[in-house]
């Protein structure tokens, strides 16, 4: 008789695509036991390609289903959960597409993956109450560069080399998706969460900029000099409206260069 | 072996319960169907906010809500993930669930996650981790945990019991308590040749803290069937036979309808619902009743 180790081992072995040896004597009361173990391999399988389907639902539509299905069994052999909920599952798949042979044809597949991944992210987002759209109102002019401002955890911004929100609004939303232009030059979106329902907006490079600056902790005036440098076109009063208008600020902190905390 | 208090406030009814789906959310807030109360797999709600939670805490504010989980793995040879047992324990301290049940089964394993339900020998060793891990699961949620007999497709000569004593062994050791799936008795006495009425014959009725009921499908493998457990029709007329047969010995319990993959309208689920509710309610030893005697003299 195996131990309970030994047991787990080879039947996890042969879950995954091994034949099935090492489980001790089963009783086959007419079924043979790779049959039997057909039932665990796909159960395994067919669930766990189901829930990166959910999670991936514009990848999926780009390749469509039956690629989706293949690629997803390859990307199971090196990346099985590693936690007891499927919530989060799957993070590692824009990178694994980037190196998957079968869709280099398609080398903005692992952006759309990101938008994807950030979707989902931005809706299991934790809650955390917006502050006011009048808010900055209250702070003088001259005081605003020394703004630090908490973004809400659901906000998510991906960057792009590629036209990502055209791609991906048009495989997500449209009945037959449109063609899009791929030499048409890059573009940023900006995921927020005002309610629960996720928004997506196509934004400039610097309004992303911008956003990672102020969650990285910098000043709005820290940040707002690497969103300009990085974005001649980038206009602040336009990327602050969206941000409050999309409850995208849950503190603002008003910390003066030196002295205040002393 | 430890006695945990029972639980007081929002406990389940013995009334027939529903699996919650995200399909059913906005008819249920729209409607507030009468049914008993409705049961989550926690691990769909182990994202930190926005709209599964927003929506669960509607559905909690007007129902007894209770927690089933599918991804512990007590059965793992493994330690348990410290990690998920934290993330359970906060969910059961947010929405106070009148119950809390896990599976029979193992699924991680060297740290790989397969979610399904695996089975285990039922040897001594395999007890001995079972029991630890039960009263590993309760001391943190500080409570009674049920635990689920699975359907299994495969069965071991190196068994040295049979599943009731197996689960009878880990009660009397941990003061867990069981949640008896009549489907999984049926589908798994289908595949390994037992008698299911002898299985749910001898579970001690104190013990059934829930019952579940769903439907399976049926697969041919050259001339014989195997029966696979997928939640996704409805129950079938012989396990409601079982069903309504262990009810006349026990008494009314707390039943679930699953309903996992392909989920139908609320009104068919519903529908469902209520033939088990018709059930309980022809049988309700508690008020001396059995309007049902007569079908059965």
């Amino acid at each position: 008789m195996p131990t309970l180790r030994d047991f787990q081992t080879s039947f996890g072995a042969s879950v995954r695509g091994a034949s099935a040896t090492g489980l001790g004597p089963v009783r086959e009361n007419g079924i043979p036991l790779e049959r039997r173990m057909d039932v665990y391999r796909n159960n395994v399988h067919s669930s766990l390609i189901d829930a990166l389907a959910s999670a991936y639902p514009v990848v999926e539509r780009l390749v469509g289903h039956d690629f989706f299905r293949a690629m997803a069994r390859e990307f199971l052999r090196a990346h099985m959960p590693q936690r007891g909920t499927l919530t989060g599952f799957g993070g590692e798949l824009p990178e694994f597409l980037e190196g998957f042979g079968p869709a280099s044809s398609l080398p903005y597949l692992g952006d759309v993956a990101r938008v994807d991944r950030a979707w989902l992210t931005a809706y299991h987002g934790a809650d955390c109450p917006a502050i006011d759209a009048d808010a900055l109102a209250q702070t003088a002019p001259e005081d605003l560069g020394e703004l630090r401002i908490d973004l809400h955890p659901a906000v998510q911004f991906v960057t792009s080399r590629y036209p990502i929100w055209s791609i991906w609004r048009t495989n997500k939303e449209d009945e037959t998706p449109g063609g899009v232009d791929l030499t048409s030059g890059g573009e940023t979106i900006c995921l927020l969460r005002p309610g629960t329902g996720v928004e997506v907006h196509l934004v400039n490079r610097g309004t992303a900029k911008l956003g990672e600056g102020l969650r990285r902790g910098l000043t709005l005036g820290a940040a707002f000099e690497a969103a300009h440098l990085d974005d001649e076109t980038f206009d602040l009063g336009n990327a602050l409206h969206l941000f409050l208008s999309g409850g995208a600020f849950t503190r603002v902190v008003h910390e003066p260069s030196f002295g205040a905390t002393l | 072996m430890t006695n945990y208090p029972a639980y007081r406030p929002n406990p389940i009814p013995a009334r027939a319960g529903v699996g919650l789906k995200p399909a059913h959310y906005a008819d249920i807030l729209e409607t507030k169907p009468p049914v008993g109360w409705f049961e989550v797999h926690p691990e769909n709600y182990m994202g930190e906010g926005g709209s599964p939670h927003k929506y669960l805490d509607a559905i909690r504010r007007d129902y007894a809500l209770s927690l089933h989980g599918v991804g512990m793995s007590l059965g793992g040879v493994d330690p348990l993930d410290g990690d998920h047992l934290a993330r359970f324990k906060s969910l059961v301290d947010r929405y106070e669930p009148g119950l809390v049940s896990e599976h029979l089964a193992w699924a991680t394993h060297d740290g790989d996650f397969m979610n399904d339900l695996f089975p285990l020998p039922l040897t001594q060793e395999a007890l001995e981790v079972m029991c630890e891990h039960v009263e590993q699961m309760q001391d943190t949620l500080n409570r009674q945990i049920l635990v689920e007999n699975p359907s299994t497709y495969l069965s071991l000569e190196d068994d040295v019991m049979s599943e009731p004593e197996f689960l009878h062994a880990l009660a009397t050791k941990t003061g867990c308590g069981l949640l008896l799936d009549v489907n999984n008795v049926y589908v798994s006495a289908c595949n390994h040749g037992f008698d299911a009425i002898a299985y749910l014959d001898e579970i001690d009725a104190r013990l059934i803290g829930e019952i579940h009921l769903a439907g399976h499908a049926v697969e041919s493998i050259g001339e014989v069937e195997l029966r696979i457990d997928d939640h996704g029709s409805q129950v079938c007329p012989d396990v409601w036979g079982l069903y309504e047969r262990l009810i006349m010995r026990v008494g009314a319990k707390p039943t679930l309808i699953e309903w996992d993959t392909n989920v139908p309208s609320w009104a068919v689920l519903s529908h469902e619902a209520e033939r088990a509710q018709i059930i309980l309610e022809q049988n309700d030893l508690v008020l001396g009743r059995r309007h049902g005697d007569a079908n059965f003299a």
